[in-house]
């Protein structure tokens, strides 16, 4: 292109590639099916230990070891993920509306609360590690669906 | 006509290859250096020299640190950056749909 104005077919191709851009890097930052796997896992496995921790006082060292070994294991997953293919994701809501971004983790917690009430802390935990695991697990789905 | 001026291109992204940075950037917080240069298929000196020339205006930060032992580069968009690249893409679309309805209107049966 030149100082000038471009053409429409120059600017249509330049339109197109700074597109073609932007999906290409959306691409690079798809986090492999194996390791948001591996995140539920891990967020499940973490929550649930350290909650069955404080139900058994006989298992309550290796329980809580297991927890914090899981969690260690979670921090690095999650940085492996969002580091994944070189890039950063932004957070984009753009066409979401505010509540539809705090539907999952609101509800997320209201389970672990309503579970709280017949079984405790310790049911909490483990009801809040399952349902994020199955929301890491959703999210494969979804995107392999899409 | 309207009150609202068109949008205006922005010369300092007409360079293809700016421009497919700049909107790479646009999907990311930030990108390292190899990756940039990987997908605008240029050199290391090229991308160098696109990166700090676009730092100048003020479109991107650098950052730079480790990974283990190896130096890493990240680049990042700035807000100022992300307007001047969306201001230039409306730009462009300006053009194009204007063309289109030029064609539109010269199709036209009279």
């Amino acid at each position: 292109m030149t100082d000038h104005d471009p053409s429409a077919t120059d600017a249509a191709a330049a339109l197109h590639a700074a597109r073609t851009a932007q999906a290409a890097a959306r691409v690079a930052q798809t986090v492999p099916r194996g390791l948001v796997l591996a995140q539920g896992a891990a967020c499940a496995v973490e929550c649930a230990a350290l909650g069955l921790a404080g139900a058994h006082e006989e298992g309550a060292a290796p329980l809580t070891a297991l927890g914090l070994l899981a969690c260690v294991a979670f921090l690095v997953l999650m940085w492996r993920g969002v580091r994944h293919g070189g890039s950063l994701p932004r957070l984009r809501y753009e066409g979401r509306a505010a509540w539809r971004v705090l539907v999952v983790p609101a509800a997320t917690i209201a389970v672990g609360a309503l579970v709280a009430i017949p079984y405790g802390l310790t049911g909490a935990l483990v009801a809040l590690g399952l349902v994020c695991a199955l929301d890491f697990w959703r999210r494969v789905a979804r995107t392999e669906s899409a | 006509m309207t009150g609202t001026p068109p949008p205006s291109l922005d010369r300092e992204l007409h360079h293809p290859t700016r421009l497919a940075l700049v909107a790479y950037l646009s999907s990311c917080t930030e990108t390292e250096f190899g990756v940039l240069r990987d997908y605008c298929g240029i050199s290391d000196s090229v991308t160098s020299k696109t990166v700090s020339a676009l730092e100048k205006l003020g479109y991107v930060t650098v950052r730079k640190g480790y990974v283990g032992k190896r130096p890493r580069t990240w680049v990042a968009l700035t807000r100022q950056g992300l307007r001047a690249l969306e201001t230039h893409l409306a730009a462009l679309e300006e053009i194009v749909a204007t063309a289109k309805r030029a064609g539109a209107t010269a199709e036209e049966p009279t």
